[in-house]
């Protein structure tokens, strides 16, 4: 199977070599919930929805978190993750367009492997998972890798839902120092005393764990305003040069910060590419200009948008929706569609695009503007407590 | 009626650090030993693993690996005037319980002392003149030289894998390295931690100013290293929760990671888990120690003979027990006479604060216990005291160890203390504010020291610990020099505001700042002024050995453990090696 797996892709390596360079430039700024042009080369071997496909050992690839995947692709370009189809197909890319791939397959949801939900692996693999190994010195794989493999973004990749033959093959490219482009020899020292059944027992273990849904991460970490194409500041200036090893993209925000730990110059791109983004640009911390009810009552009130269609609203004589909920008491509730903070600019991006924040809602995008997103929730601001206005 | 149990070659008090290092050094010198931990038994693996490991509430709020007050605390009062109290709930210091003790849950901050500090009199009577100490002040030297102690700072680090930077190479300086330390005889065993954006502001901000910035040496780890005892610890993954935790990386160097496996498998090792000892047994003549009488875990009363005894509890708990246990006169503030007790001292600290615009992301979420840059310029006796009017100093740095989200909320002066304003600054602030540690010595004074309660008793009816303690004037004089230069430093690093004060009294008990409590049983050559010889023999039973910090003279400016361990590993080889062969004193009185 291995062999054949390899073959059949370096088979589509040789078909697709050939391929222009210029067939993959991605125009960078690209919206990351549209998929690049480029990355029907990707679609191949990791699926229609990054679900991956076990018969190449292609991992999948939906919902990994968007540092690890331009990190991997940074390192498959360079040299420092080693596979001959990967390796290839990374260099062809620009540094932007690895980032524009890794945004658009982080934020997809793919459907759960079939295995997801059969825990049939030994007990072995749940132990080692969730303890470690006390005689061996091996930790538990939870400690970085999340309870039940779900991954800790932004640089540990969730392993809940990959593939038997992906994972080990994986732990043992570690195990035996063919992989090692991980931060301090981390997956080097933990995996290394394990046997070739621990291997096994992991890998059974995870495989059978459900994927976690993509991480919402724009919504739980603040984005600071302001991330410039390019981005020197005063603070860049200060120290980050090459010495401030552990540091820190500066402008960037905390994520950004976060990568550039590993990914050195990549997160400056990373962070360009992110700002003009239409679905970015609304998670940015940037001041929401305070809106007019009035207006935002006139623009549900026409039914231009559809909004009265799904949701009975307080104070619309029209809206009488039964679809979606019911939005009165809007202003007091804590979550937004069960699930992001409730407070005006995440409000304000939600409407202009809710899948984009929340990939399983109901709601579709209804073509609302900012400007008509922001008069909006100001009227939904004005549905407190007790819903009559 | 106390069972008794045949006799062992050695029994250890306690075994964190020094019960560790201590139970390696006598079962390999061929010796059987028995650990007595009144604490539980809990190991990397199962008991310190994620994600419960991470819970702030449980470990830091809570104090889940501290010493339970319910059972067993200290009482306190700020002068030999006042009534103590005892303590509820630990805030100020945190001593730790349970194998492995304290220093499973310490930063891994591992610096040297300096021979300044172990000749603190004698260096500032040379420099300074005779009448330069200033009244009441009681330090003195501890009987051994940092010259003497190299080897055994230096197998200590090996031991633990400390990631440094030399600034002294067997005489030569070098830059980046601490260039005031004194001359080690090789490089750390693995290189520093990655510096954090804070710090790297720090040491351009220090550079700036002249100072001689260096990373401060870390037992988090920069890279996996195997130790000579053949264990082999894993690089940090700079997760922030190290004080006041476990780590679940093996990333952090701790009696677990470093060496308790290798003593656990010790055929002639036993650990006993959940022995409380009640005290110390003397002999008839009261010159000899017989053994030790504790509580097991089944609340049944043991006694355990040993013909050597190691008292290697917390700083506090091994004074406590040698005052339980009526070995050596109790030290007496009033007439300065007597031993026990006598010369406690703190650390003094203070923590000026930079807050940045909204452009500057500090991160201080992304660090370990013991990464960041700091400067020994103001540090102990590196600069000239003779203008100054005090004695001893501190090193300043940018060593924030963690950006919890319950613990860390920096907000400037004139904040609402609860709120929507509170929360809005803290949501301004949180991810761009930089603190600033200023962790200064502590000189003895004579109304400083540690006594039995005559009021208060533990779970077993015994007198608790009596601290008296406040900051002496010397310390609070050096707090504030040493805490502008600080300040100047944060102005150099360009933020937008810069806060801090220096340390003021009375000390507070309820507010966090160190758990660097020393002294009571300290070190030395004459034994009206010491408990215990340079080996950390006791003067008044030569088979006791009280060995930890309790023998710190006073306190320096840096963080005491690495010194605590090349101490342990000093005694253990004047164990082994002298007496060993020849029991009995090991200096005459």
């Amino acid at each position: 199977m291995r062999t054949s797996g390899l073959l059949a892709v370096t088979g589509l390596l040789a078909v697709l070599l050939p391929a222009a360079h210029a067939q993959f430039v991605v125009p960078s700024g690209q919206d990351s919930r549209q998929r690049p042009p480029a990355a029907q080369h990707c679609v191949t071997c990791h699926g229609e929805r990054g679900q991956g496909n076990p018969a190449f050992q292609a991992p999948r690839i939906a919902g990994q978190p968007e540092y690890y995947l331009a990190k991997q692709l940074g390192d498959f370009a360079a040299g420092r993750r080693r596979h001959p189809a990967m390796e290839a197909f990374a260099r062809l890319l620009a540094p932007e367009d690895r980032v524009t791939f890794a945004a658009y397959y982080a934020r997809l949801e793919a459907p759960p492997p079939r295995r997801a939900g059969l825990n049939d692996g030994p007990e072995r693999g749940r132990v080692l998972a969730t303890r470690g190994d006390d005689a061996r010195g091996v930790q538990a794989c939870a400690n970085c890798h999340g309870p039940g493999g779900i991954g800790q973004p932004p640089a540990s990749p969730y392993l809940a839902g990959l593939d038997f033959a992906y994972l080990t093959m994986a732990l043992q490219s570690w195990k035996d120092g063919t992989r090692t482009n991980d931060a301090g020899a981390q997956m080097a020292t933990a995996v290394g005393p394990l046997t070739g059944e621990d291997i096994a027992a992991l890998a059974l273990y995870y495989a059978a764990l459900p994927p976690p849904r993509p991480w919402p991460l724009d919504i739980v970490q603040p984005v600071i305003q302001g991330t410039s194409p390019g981005g020197t500041t005063t603070a860049r200036a200060a120290g980050s040069g090459p010495e401030a090893a552990a540091g820190v993209g500066q402008r960037a925000p905390m994520r950004g910060a976060t990568e550039g730990r590993g990914a050195g110059g990549a997160s400056g791109n990373a962070a360009a590419a992110r700002a003009d983004e239409p679905g970015r640009r609304v998670l940015q911390n940037a001041p929401v200009p305070e809106g007019d009810s009035a207006r935002g009552r006139a623009i549900l009130a026409t039914g231009a948008h559809g909004c009265i269609a799904c949701h009975t609203i307080p104070g619309i004589r029209a809206a009488r929706g039964v679809v979606g909920p019911p939005l009165a008491g809007l202003a007091s509730r804590s979550l937004i569609a069960g699930s992001l903070p409730n407070n005006r600019p995440t409000l304000v991006a939600f409407l202009e695009d809710p899948p984009a924040l929340v990939p399983r809602t109901g709601m579709p995008d209804v073509g609302l503007t900012r400007e008509e997103a922001i008069h909006v929730a100001a009227y939904l601001g004005t549905l407190g407590r007790t819903g009559a206005r | 009626m106390a069972t008794a149990r045949a006799e062992a070659d050695a029994v250890l008090i306690g075994v964190g650090l020094v019960g560790t290092l201590l139970g390696r050094e006598l079962t390999k010198a061929g010796l059987t030993v028995v650990g007595l931990e009144r604490g539980e038994p809990r190991d990397t693996v199962p008991d310190f693993q994620g994600p419960q490991m991470h819970d702030e509430l449980r470990f830091a709020v809570r104090q889940a690996l501290m010493q339970d007050t319910a059972r067993e605390t200290l009482t306190f009062r700020h002068t030999v005037r006042d009534t103590a109290l005892p303590i509820r709930r630990w805030a100020s210091f945190l001593p730790g319980t349970g194998l492995g003790g304290s220093m499973v849950h310490w930063n891994g901050q591992t610096f040297r002392f300096q021979e300044d500090d172990f000749r603190q009199r004698t260096r500032l009577v040379e420099r300074y003149g005779r009448k330069f100490i200033p009244d009441g002040v009681t330090i003195q030297d501890w009987g051994v030289t940092g010259a003497e102690l190299e080897p055994y700072f230096d197998r200590f680090e090996y031991l633990l894998g400390t990631s440094g930077k030399a600034g002294n190479l067997r005489g030569r300086k070098i830059a980046g390295g601490n260039v005031f330390e004194d001359p080690r005889s090789r490089e750390y065993p693995t290189p520093p931690q990655k510096e954090p954006y804070g710090s790297a502001i720090f040491r351009r901000a220090a550079e700036s100013l002249g100072y001689h910035p260096y990373p401060q040496p870390s037992c988090n780890l920069s890279q996996p290293y195997t130790n000579p005892e053949g264990l082999t610890l894993k690089t940090c993954t700079f997760c922030g929760y190290c004080e006041r935790f476990a780590c679940e990386h093996f990333a952090k160097s701790t009696p677990q990671t470093v060496l308790l496996p290798v003593v656990l498998k010790d055929r002639n090792f036993e650990l006993r888990t959940g022995c409380n000892v009640l005290r110390i047994n003397l002999d008839s003549a009261r010159r000899t120690a017989t053994g030790v009488t504790y509580v097991d875990a089944a609340g049944r009363e043991v006694e355990q003979r040993a013909r050597l005894i190691i008292l290697g509890a917390y700083a506090l708990n091994s004074v406590r027990l040698l005052l339980l246990s009526r070995i050596g006169t109790p030290y007496d503030p009033t007439t300065g006479r007597g031993v026990v007790g006598r010369n406690y001292a703190y650390q003094t600290m203070s923590y000026p604060q930079v807050f940045y615009d909204e452009s500057v992301n500090i991160n201080p979420f992304m660090r370990s216990g013991a990464n960041g840059t700091v400067i020994a310029d103001f540090a102990g006796d590196n600069f000239d005291h003779g203008p100054l009017g005090f004695v001893g100093g501190a090193y300043i740095g940018e060593i924030m160890t963690n950006g919890r989200p319950i613990g860390f909320h920096p907000v400037p002066p004139g904040t609402p203390s609860w709120g929507l304003g509170w929360k809005r600054a803290v949501v301004r602030h949180y991810n761009h504010t930089s603190t600033i540690n200023v962790h200064g010595s502590s000189v003895a004074t004579r109304g400083n020291y540690l006594d039995l309660d005559p009021t208060y008793r533990d779970a077993w009816g015994l007198p608790l610990l009596r601290m008296t303690f406040d900051f002496p004037e010397n310390d609070l004089k050096m707090s504030a020099y040493v805490t502008q230069k600080a300040i100047d430093i944060g102005r150099a690093m360009g933020g937008r505001l810069v806060t801090g004060a220096p340390r003021t009294g009375p000390y507070d008990i309820t507010e966090y700042q160190t758990t660097h409590n020393t002294g009571g049983a300290i070190m030395g050559t004459d034994p009206s002024t010491s408990v215990v010889n340079r080996y950390l023999q006791s003067w008044d039973a030569p088979n006791l050995f009280v060995i930890g910090a309790s023998a710190y003279p006073q306190n320096a400016s840096y963080n005491p453990t690495a010194t605590l361990g090349a101490l342990a590993y000093w005694a253990a080889d004047a164990i082994v090696t002298k007496y060993l062969k020849s029991p009995g004193p090991l200096m005459s009185r």
